[in-house]
């Protein structure tokens, strides 16, 4: 199922922030989209996960499998957004925030193997219990994005998820999070600014309004 | 559908408290006036206002009323910021902010019960200091409380509202980057006294000027602390008025009526004033904001400011152990340092006598904390979505009407109140004194729960609604479950406003309803001080456990997340 962006543009107070932007994002690809800050990237990730602010609008198509998602509201789009801060509920534990991901009528056996089998993925077996505030930065980063894949969204939006990430693990989680997203076939767009965080999908620069 | 429930919450809070306070406003200027059919009067006239401005007790009255305002205003302001700015990162202000609940629990008038079994003549201050160190066998002839300056009206009413003022300062400092502002002035070679006063305070009075004004109004309309520890020939303006309110002979409700409105005129120019005065501060001080003067004179203060937390918490625990010692003394002469005998009798009789105020106290105080909360909390939500649609947006103008209750002095307009409640057989109604309650309660907990809940990441709702689909259930299972600690703590905090709630219980109840707080303002005058002291510990224990059981639930709650402790 890919992802596709249809002369989308954005205007505030009758101002176009960029011209019409029209891309594909193909599944399990992770196409990018870079450029400097306050140049519209995340008002395009806000356009795409319909989380605009009624101040702006919005116009073009967002299509994700064939069908326009603009009369959907966020929560029934189904697309998942991972930011640069890991948002982890800080009242749950480590099963809790995934299992909130989790559709509700799943039995609790069913969910427990879930998030046991999630977790043996990102290699934190037995994490389940832990307090979110005892993970280290990786752990934590790992655990959302889990937490992101567990309610099975058909597309995933990365606002600069490695910014905050030392040096040493930033190469490391950015691969595991390409290839988790290639393997499971979902088509991620990501924004940043820093070309190493670009996968070996198309990169798109956003400037002066432009998608080149 | 959520959203547009959530849509009506301002209005609604609006127009529920804001509109009876109009109305009690202009139920009490017409009787002003002579106009109070009730009482034949029907005609309008100036008499009754001559009869106020000629009345020998007036002006002294108003002079205490200012001093004790005025004075209290300033000098737990002064505390307030001394304090913090000179104990900032310090171990001294990690303490304070713990004992902080515990400080503002404390109801005024047992507060003020307590300091006066401490400094009065033969209070324990005295008694532990004689004979050896005064030479005094018998109580002496002077007095430390109800001066007739109203001087120990002002500090004791300063040393009540000096946690309040500490309490918000807090809270308007969140909003400010502080950390990075002193790191960054004290990189610049300025002492942190030096940052705060030339970097912070600038931008922090404006934040305070809503809760100083609370303060300042308060300080002029409070009746159950002038009652007990104010002084008596005359009193205050506010309780002058009361007296006239509740006089034998009826028609002294119109010069009353009279002085509620002086009540209010003297706290609008009082509340001018002080905006005047704080915009006069700021431009007087901005010259010198980049004059490069680096050190202070004053950072000697900071001794005494260390000093001053000492003596907040100290009074608190002193008035409380001087209560607890006469609640369960049997003889107790001057000069012994301890009663002679103890007993359990005024433990016994006082419990039998304060049964049906402590359960109506407890339940009145619960219902309006809940209601107040849901209120709240929907006027809040409902900013949010304002603020998701209008990016910038900074909240509802109509929100400054929620404050009005606080900064209108309550005796101005209770009365009418009263006056339309009894036109409409409506009086003495446990609705209506709830309601009365609410009207105070909704604008503490507005301003105590704004700060946390308009500082709430919303992108963890986004998350949530993004994970699990839902809005009530980001709301329900994430964003309140994050933020119990501050709900938990404002919902006690509502208890406490309630339960200390004097003369809307008076009034709106028409002497119906005994509350801990009636009952305990009315035996402090004249009755037996053990007995005092039981009646004024059940009121000081009661929002005590309310308030424990708020930190209690979130830390046991959280007790295995350390994401959720306390900073």
């Amino acid at each position: 199922m890919a992802l596709e962006l249809k002369q989308v543009t954005v205007r505030f107070d009758g101002t176009q922030l960029f011209e019409p932007v029209s891309l594909r994002v193909e599944p399990g690809m992770v196409t990018t989209v870079m450029g400097p800050s306050g140049c519209g990237k995340s008002t395009l990730l806000a356009a795409v996960v319909g989380d605009l602010a009624p101040v702006f609008s919005l116009s073009g198509d967002v299509v994700l499998g064939g069908q326009s998602l603009l009369n959907y509201p966020m929560e029934q789009r189904h697309i998942g957004l991972l930011y640069q801060d890991d948002l982890l509920f800080p009242h749950m534990n480590v099963g809790q925030n995934l299992g909130f991901a989790l559709s509700a009528g799943m039995p609790r056996q069913e969910r427990r193997a879930r998030i046991a089998d999630y977790l043996a993925l990102a290699g934190l077996e037995g994490y389940a219990d832990r307090d979110v505030a005892s993970l280290s930065g990786g752990q934590r980063a790992r655990v959302s994005l889990l937490r992101t894949l567990m309610a099975a969204p058909r597309a995933v939006l990365l606002d600069e998820p490695f910014s905050k990430l030392d040096t040493a693990l930033r190469g490391q989680f950015r691969d595991w999070v390409f290839g988790t997203l290639k393997e499971g076939g979902i088509p991620a767009l990501q924004v940043t600014h820093d070309v190493e965080d670009c996968g070996d999908g198309p990169v798109y620069l956003l400037q002066e309004g432009r998608l080149a | 559908m959520l959203r547009r429930c959530l849509a009506a919450f301002p209005a609604v809070t609006a127009a529920v408290f804001i509109v009876p306070v109009v109305i009690g406003l202009i139920g009490t200027w017409l009787p002003a006036f002579g106009y109070l059919p009730a009482l034949g009067a029907e005609r309008l006239t100036w008499a009754h206002w001559e009869y106020l401005l000629t009345h020998p007790s007036v002006p002294t009255a108003a002079r205490h009323t200012l001093i004790s305002a005025w004075g209290s205003t300033l000098l737990s302001l002064l505390a307030a910021l001394t304090l913090l700015a000179l104990t900032w990162r310090s171990r001294t202000l990690r303490w304070l902010r713990r004992s902080l609940s515990g400080l503002l629990a404390i109801p005024h008038a047992a507060f003020a019960i307590g300091i006066v079994a401490l400094l009065a003549p033969s209070g324990w201050l005295i008694k532990l200091a004689s004979p050896a160190l005064t030479g005094w066998e018998l109580p002496p002839i002077f007095s430390l409380v109800r001066d007739p300056w109203a001087i120990s009206l002002m500090f004791v009413l300063a040393l009540k509202e000096t946690p309040f003022i500490i309490f918000m300062t807090l809270a308007a400092l969140q909003q400010l980057q502080v950390g990075r502002s002193l790191q960054m002035g004290r990189s610049l070679g300025y002492t942190e006294f030096m940052a705060w006063r030339r970097i912070i305070l600038p931008q922090l009075l404006p934040l305070l000027r809503l809760p100083l004004f609370a303060v300042l109004a308060y300080g002029v309309s409070v009746v159950d602390l002038a009652l007990i520890v104010g002084p008596s020939a005359p009193s205050t303006l506010a309780v002058l008025v009361d007296r006239w309110f509740n006089h034998p002979d009826i028609l002294r409700r119109l010069p009353g009526s009279a002085g509620a409105t002086l009540l209010l005129v003297l706290t609008v120019l009082s509340l001018g004033l002080w905006w005047l005065l704080e915009k006069l501060w700021l431009r007087l001080s901005r010259p010198h904001w980049d004059s490069g003067q680096r050190r202070s004179a004053l950072h000697w203060l900071a001794r005494p400011a260390e000093g001053l937390s000492l003596l907040l918490i100290g009074s608190a625990l002193a008035a409380f152990m001087v209560l607890v010692v006469w609640s369960f003394a049997f003889r107790w002469g001057f000069p012994d340092p301890l009663p002679q005998s103890w007993t359990l009798r005024f433990w016994e009789r006082g419990w039998t006598r304060l049964q049906q105020p402590f359960w109506l106290t407890l339940w009145t105080g619960l219902a309006a904390a809940v209601i107040g909360l849901v209120l709240v909390v929907g006027c809040l939500e409902h900013e949010v979505t304002l603020r998701r649609r209008r990016p910038g947006f900074t909240g509802p103008k109509l929100f400054w009407l929620i404050y009005v209750p606080l900064i209108v002095p309550q005796i101005a307009f209770l009365f009418g109140i009263q006056v339309v409640l009894v036109w409409f057989n409506l009086d003495g109604n446990w609705l209506a004194l709830l309601w009365s309650h609410l009207m105070f309660v909704v604008p503490y907990l507005f301003l105590s729960l704004s700060g946390p809940y308009r500082n709430f990441d919303d992108r963890y709702v986004r998350q949530a609604m993004l994970l699990h689909g839902g809005e009530w259930c980001a709301l329900s299972r994430v964003k309140w479950p994050m933020l119990l600690r501050p709900l938990c703590y404002v919902t006690a905090l509502g208890f406490a406003v309630s339960l200390a709630q004097y003369l809307p219980t008076l009034y709106v109840g028409s002497g119906r309803f005994a509350t801990l707080t009636t009952e305990t303002v009315s035996i402090a005058g004249g009755g037996d001080r053990r007995l005092v002291g039981v009646y004024a510990l059940t009121q000081w224990l009661l929002p005590m456990l309310i308030y424990s059981l708020a930190l209690l639930v979130p830390a046991w709650c959280f007790r295995h997340r350390r994401g959720m402790r306390l900073q």
